[in-house]
C-alpha cells in the first residue's frame, strides 16, 4: 500500500514536470510569408551580453509556439495563447554563451483554424564582441517648455535593471539635462541642472563640483558639452535656443539657435578658454566633439542669423579646429564637410574611438535634428574623406543623437521610427574595418509591449563602461551650495 | 450607551452624504480626474518601491471608481465614517467599553475640513483606514498579543503606507482607549447621554464653523464652470460666472467662451468685467505650470488643433497621464493625423477600467480617418511654413479668419480682441468679414465701436467700409457724450456701463486712447 502511494506520487510529479516542459508542435502548413514581430528583432546582430529581446507576434492566432535555438540545440520552447514572447533569462544566457559569433533562429508557429502554420525562421546573429554594459539616458515626456518629473537613468544592458543616476525630485524639481561622459567612463561626467539648484555638476572620480558655466560678459551659458579625452577640458557650446510652433500640420515644433559659440572649461583651474575663431558674432558654432587624441575639436558651424532669416535657410557645416592642450591655444578653423552646399545641415558629430570614422546627423536645415523627420545618420571616413548615408540603419523618421561604444564596435542612437514622437534607443553593430553597420535593434525590454505603451522619450542615450556610483554623493554635492558655487570662472 | 457609537456613525454617514451630495460634490470628479489608475505592472511598480507608495496606489485604485460620482460619494462617506467607527470598535474590543467623549470622531471631522481643499490628497484618508483595518483585525487577538503585535506590524507597514497615517491611527486608538479606560467610570447612563449630547453639539458646532470659514466658494465655482464647459452646458457656465464674486482671469475666460456659444458675445461682452483686457479671452502662454491644463479649451473650439495640442502636451508634462489629458491628446493627434502617437495614448487608456470603452471610438476614428474636430484648421503642405504666436492670440485669430472665413468663433474673438485692446482702426478694417455670417443687423458693440471709428476718420474713409450706423446708436452716443461732459459718472455707468464707449473711457487696461494700427 505504501509503495503504491509513492508510485502515484512519483508519477504525479513526473506528469507535472512533463506538463510544464513545453514540447514542439508539428506544423500542418509551412508558409513563405515572413512573420511580423514587435519590436523588430529580425536579421539583427546582438551583442554577447544583451538582455533577452522579448517580443510580440503581430499575427492573429489561437495559439502561438516559439522555439529559439542554434544549429546544435533548442534552448527554449514557448507555447501560449498569448502572442507575447518572454524569453527565460537563464535560457537566453545559455544561448548567448553557446552562440557567440554564430547565428540563432527564432521559429514561430501559429495555430489558425486549428491548423499550425509555420513561418520562415527569423535568423539573428550574436556577435563575439560585447557592448558596454550600461546605457545612460534621460527619461522625459517629450514636452516643449515645461517639466515636472524627469531623471537620468542607467540601464544594465544584460538585464532589465534600470536605476536612477539622478532624478529631479532630488534637486528641487529642476531640469536635469545633457549628461556627458568622458570616453564612456562613468568616472568622469557632467550634468546640467536648471532651476533653484542650477549649475553644471562635474564629477571627476571622487571629486564633485558645481559651476555656473557663464561669465558676466557672456550672453549664454554652457549647453552641449564634450569631454577632452584627457578628462581635464570640457568643451561647451553656449547657445541661445528658441522654439517655434507650427500652426498646422503634423510637425509640431522647430528649435533653432539664434546665437551660439564655443568655449572650453579647464576643470583644473575653472578658467574658460576660447578664441575669436570660435566665439564671435559672425558665425554660430555648436555641438563640439573631440578626436580621440584631443588635438582637434570638431563642431558644426553656420553663418550668424538675424530675425528675418527663415529657419529653413539655417544650415550647418562640419568644421574642426586644432587645440593644443598644453599651451591651451587654438589653430584656425577648417571646413571638413560643406553640407550647406548640398542643401543639408550637420549636427552631432561623433568620432569613433579609433579616430577613423565620424558619424553625424544630417537634416535639411537647422541643428535640432530630433524634431526633423528627415534626419539621418551619415558617416565620414576620416582617412579617405568619403561620406555616405548610413542607409542600413536609417529609417523614414528621425534618426539622430548617436554615441559610440568604448570599443567603437557598437553605437546607439535615438530613433523616432515607431511613431514620430517618442525617441527610442537603437543599438547597431559597427564593423570598424569596412565602416558598415548591421541592422539596428531597439533596446530590449522585459515587457514586449513596452514600446507600445511607454509615453516617455529616451533622451541622449550614452553607452558607459560601468555604472555611475556615488549617486548619493552626486545629489549631496548638488545640494551643497557652499562648496560648489563660489568658484571663479574666468574668461581668457 | 453601549451602542452609542453606532448612533454617531449613522449620524456621520448622513451628514457626510449630504455634504458630498451638495457643497462638496465637486471634489469627487476632481480627484477622479487627477489620477488615472492603470492595470499594468509598470504602473504598479512605479508606486511600490516608494515610501508610502502602496498607500497611494490603493488610493488611486479606489479613486478610479469616482468615475461614477455617486459611487465616489458613497465611498468617500463610508471611508470617513469608518475612520470614526473602527477606533471605537477596536477600543470596545480591547477595553470592553466605549470612549465616552467619542474622541475618534475628531479625525474624520478634521479630514472633512481638509478635503474642502482640492489639494488635499485622497490617500491621506485611505491610508488611515488601512491602518485602522489592520489594527481592527489585530484586536481580535488577546489584549497582550494585540500590544505585542502593534509595533512589528507598524514597522512592516510604515514603508508602504507612510508614518503620518500610522501616527494618527495609533494616537486615536491610544487616546480613545485611555478615555474609555479612565473616564467611563465617571459616567452613569444619564450622565453619559448628557455627555454624548454635549459632545455632539460641540463637535458639530465647531466643525460647521470651520467648514464654513474654510469653504472656498471660488474654487467650487471654477471647478463647476469647467465641468459645465466640458459638457458644453454654456448657460450653466454663465450661471457659475454670475455667482462668482471678484475678478478671476480663468472665470472671465470661461465666461467669454460661454458668451460666444450662446450667441451673445458681440452684444454682452462688456456687460461683464474684462479686467485682463484681451487676456480675458484666452490664456497667454507664460510658462506657468498651473495654467497648462486650461489653455487648450479655446484653441480646440477655434479648430486650432496644433495649439490645443501644444497646451495639452505641456499639461501632460506637468500633471502626468490623467484621463482628460490623455483623452485630449488622443483626439488632437487623430485630428492632426498622427495616428501612431494617438495609438500610443490609446494603449495607455486601454489599461484603465472605465476609459477603456472610449478607446473603441477613437480606434474607429483612426480606421475610418475621421476627425473629432470637423472645424479643425486643415493642413496644406504647399502652404508657406507658419509659426504660431503663443504670446498673443490676435495674429492667430486673423490667420484663422483668413484660412477659414466661415469660422464664426475666430471672427467674434478677433473682433472682441480688437475691441478689448482699443484697436479701432483694425477693428473697422476687419469688420467686413461679418458679411459671411447671418447677423440680422450689426451687433450693438460693433456698431458702437464703428461709430467711434467714424468720428475719427473722414467721410470718404468711412464710406469705404460700406456700413451704416443706426440712428438709435447715434442718439445713444449723444446722450453718453452729454453725460460724459457733465462728468456724471454714476449715471454713465448705470446707463452705458456695458458699452464700448464706457470701456474705452474708463475700463480698458490699455488706457482711454484708441491704439492705432500696429
Amino acid at each position: 500500500m505504501k509503495h503504491t502511494q509513492y508510485i502515484v506520487l512519483i508519477y504525479s510529479l513526473l506528469w507535472i514536470v512533463s506538463a510544464c516542459k513545453q514540447t514542439g508542435v508539428t506544423p500542418d502548413i509551412q508558409t513563405s510569408k515572413s512573420i511580423n514581430i514587435f519590436p523588430d528583432y529580425t536579421g539583427v546582430t546582438f551583442p554577447s551580453n544583451i538582455a533577452p529581446p522579448n517580443f510580440r507576434i503581430m499575427e492573429k492566432g489561437e495559439e502561438y509556439y516559439t522555439e529559439i535555438g542554434n544549429q546544435n540545440q533548442i534552448y527554449t520552447r514557448l507555447r501560449s495563447k498569448q502572442p507575447s514572447v518572454v524569453i527565460p533569462q537563464k535560457k537566453w544566457k545559455e544561448l548567448l554563451n553557446d552562440t557567440t559569433g554564430n547565428m540563432f533562429y527564432i521559429r514561430i508557429c501559429i495555430q489558425q483554424d486549428n491548423k499550425w502554420i509555420q513561418y520562415p525562421d527569423i535568423i539573428n546573429n550574436i556577435s563575439k564582441s560585447p557592448i558596454d554594459p550600461y546605457l545612460a539616458y534621460r527619461l522625459i515626456y517629450p514636452g516643449y517648455e515645461l517639466w515636472n518629473q524627469m531623471g537620468i537613468y542607467q540601464r544594465n544592458l544584460s538585464t532589465y535593471e534600470e536605476s536612477p543616476i539622478i532624478e529631479n525630485k532630488s534637486v528641487e524639481k529642476g531640469c536635469i539635462n545633457c549628461h556627458t561622459f568622458c570616453k564612456n567612463s562613468s568616472e568622469t561626467m557632467m550634468i546640467h541642472i536648471r532651476g533653484k539648484m542650477g549649475g553644471t555638476l562635474i564629477k571627476q572620480q571622487e571629486n564633485f563640483s558645481r559651476l555656473d558655466i557663464k561669465t558676466p560678459e557672456m550672453n549664454n551659458g554652457g549647453t552641449y558639452a564634450a569631454w577632452h579625452p584627457a578628462g581635464r577640458y570640457l568643451a561647451f557650446s553656449v547657445n541661445e535656443i528658441q522654439q517655434y510652433f507650427h500652426s498646422t500640420g503634423p510637425k509640431a515644433i522647430e528649435v533653432a539657435d539664434s546665437e551660439s559659440d564655443l568655449i572650453i572649461l579647464d576643470t583644473k583651474t575653472n578658467h574658460l578658454i576660447t578664441s575669436p575663431a570660435i566665439y564671435g558674432n559672425e558665425w554660430m558654432e555648436t555641438f563640439p566633439a573631440w578626436n580621440p587624441d584631443g588635438t582637434m575639436l570638431y563642431f558644426c558651424r553656420s553663418k550668424a542669423i538675424d530675425k528675418k532669416t527663415p529657419l529653413s535657410n539655417i544650415r550647418y557645416d562640419l568644421y574642426r579646429i586644432s587645440f593644443n592642450a598644453e599651451k591651451r591655444d587654438f589653430g584656425s578653423p577648417e571646413c571638413v564637410y560643406k553640407a550647406s552646399e548640398k542643401g543639408k545641415s550637420v549636427s552631432f558629430p561623433r568620432i569613433s574611438p579609433d579616430g577613423k570614422y565620424l558619424m553625424f546627423t544630417c537634416s535639411d536645415y537647422g541643428n535640432f535634428s530630433i524634431w526633423h523627420p528627415e534626419s539621418e545618420l551619415y558617416l565620414l571616413n576620416l582617412e579617405t574623406n568619403e561620406i555616405r548615408n548610413m542607409e542600413e540603419v536609417n529609417s523614414t523618421d528621425v534618426d539622430s543623437f548617436h554615441t559610440w561604444s568604448s570599443t567603437g564596435e557598437w553605437f546607439v542612437f535615438s530613433s523616432k521610427r515607431q511613431d514620430g514622437l517618442w525617441a527610442h534607443p537603437y543599438i547597431a553593430k559597427f564593423d570598424t574595418q569596412t565602416g558598415m553597420a548591421c541592422k539596428p535593434f531597439v533596446l530590449p525590454q522585459e515587457d514586449p509591449d513596452f514600446y507600445l505603451k511607454f509615453t516617455k522619450t529616451f533622451n541622449l542615450p550614452e553607452l558607459i563602461t560601468a555604472p555611475v556610483k556615488n549617486r548619493d554623493q552626486l545629489i549631496r554635492k548638488t545640494r551643497n551650495n557652499k562648496e560648489t558655487v563660489n568658484r571663479e570662472v574666468l574668461f581668457r | 450607551m453601549k451602542n452609542s457609537h453606532w448612533f454617531l456613525f449613522i449620524c456621520l454617514i448622513a451628514s457626510f452624504m449630504f455634504l458630498f451630495m451638495d457643497s462638496l460634490a465637486y471634489i469627487i470628479p476632481y480627484h477622479e480626474q487627477q489620477e488615472l489608475f492603470l492595470f499594468s505592472r509598470s504602473y504598479q511598480e512605479s508606486y511600490l518601491y516608494e515610501s508610502g507608495g502602496l498607500g497611494r496606489y490603493m488610493a488611486n485604485f479606489i479613486t478610479q471608481f469616482f468615475y461614477y460620482p455617486y459611487v465616489g460619494k458613497v465611498i468617500f462617506t463610508l471611508l470617513l465614517s469608518f475612520i470614526y467607527l473602527l477606533p471605537c470598535l477596536i477600543c470596545q474590543r480591547i477595553e470592553r467599553q466605549n470612549d465616552p467623549l467619542h474622541l475618534a470622531v475628531l479625525i474624520p471631522l478634521y479630514l472633512l475640513i481638509q478635503f474642502e481643499s482640492i489639494d488635499f490628497k485622497f490617500y491621506h484618508a485611505s491610508n488611515i483606514i488601512c491602518y485602522l483595518l489592520i489594527f481592527y483585525c489585530l484586536s481580535f487577538l488577546r489584549k497582550r498579543y494585540f500590544y505585542y503585535s502593534l509595533i512589528p506590524i507598524s514597522l512592516i507597514t510604515v514603508f508602504y503606507l507612510g508614518w503620518i497615517p500610522l501616527l494618527i491611527s495609533v494616537s486615536v486608538i491610544i487616546i480613545s482607549g485611555l478615555s474609555a479606560k479612565y473616564l467611563s467610570r465617571f459616567f452613569t447612563d444619564k450622565k453619559y447621554y448628557y455627555c454624548l449630547s454635549i459632545c455632539i453639539c460641540l463637535y458639530a458646532g465647531s466643525t460647521s464653523y470651520l467648514f464654513i470659514i474654510n469653504y472656498n466658494m471660488k474654487e467650487w465655482l471654477l471647478l463647476e464652470a469647467e465641468d459645465h464647459l466640458k459638457k458644453k452646458e454654456w448657460e450653466k457656465v454663465l450661471h457659475c460666472a454670475d455667482k462668482f464674486r471678484g475678478n478671476n482671469q480663468l472665470m472671465e475666460y470661461f465666461r467669454n467662451m460661454a458668451l460666444f456659444h450662446i450667441g451673445r458675445m458681440p452684444y454682452d461682452l462688456l456687460k461683464y468685467p474684462q479686467t485682463k483686457g484681451v487676456a480675458s479671452l484666452y490664456l497667454p502662454w507664460t510658462g506657468e505650470p498651473e495654467r497648462s491644463r486650461y489653455g487648450h479649451y479655446i484653441y480646440e473650439q477655434l479648430g486650432y488643433i496644433n495649439e490645443a495640442h501644444r497646451w495639452a502636451f505641456e499639461a501632460m508634462v506637468v500633471y502626468g497621464e490623467t484621463a482628460p489629458i490623455i483623452t485630449n491628446l488622443i483626439r488632437y493627434n487623430i485630428a492632426i493625423q498622427r495616428y501612431g502617437v494617438a495609438h500610443r495614448f490609446i494603449n495607455v487608456l486601454k489599461q484603465s477600467l472605465f476609459y477603456k470603452r472610449d478607446t473603441e471610438i477613437y480606434e474607429r476614428m483612426i480606421r475610418e480617418k475621421q476627425s473629432p474636430f470637423p472645424n479643425a484648421l486643415s493642413y496644406n503642405p504647399e502652404e508657406k511654413v507658419r509659426f504660431a504666436n503663443i504670446l498673443n492670440i490676435g495674429p492667430e485669430l486673423s490667420y484663422l479668419c483668413d484660412r477659414d472665413s466661415s469660422n464664426q468663433m475666430a471672427f467674434e474673438y478677433l473682433m472682441s480682441d480688437l475691441l478689448l485692446s482699443n484697436q479701432i482702426t483694425r477693428f473697422a478694417e476687419n469688420l467686413g468679414r461679418i458679411r459671411t455670417f447671418p447677423y440680422a443687423s450689426l451687433p450693438r458693440l460693433y456698431e458702437e465701436a464703428l461709430y467711434t471709428y467714424k468720428l475719427g476718420v473722414d467721410k470718404e474713409t468711412y464710406d469705404k467700409l460700406g456700413f451704416t450706423i443706426s440712428e438709435e446708436t447715434e442718439y445713444r452716443f449723444r446722450t453718453y457724450y452729454t453725460l460724459y461732459r457733465k462728468k456724471e459718472i454714476k449715471k454713465l455707468k448705470e446707463q452705458f456701463g456695458d458699452t464700448f464707449w464706457y470701456y474705452l473711457h474708463f475700463l480698458s487696461p490699455y488706457g482711454n486712447k484708441i491704439i492705432d494700427k500696429q
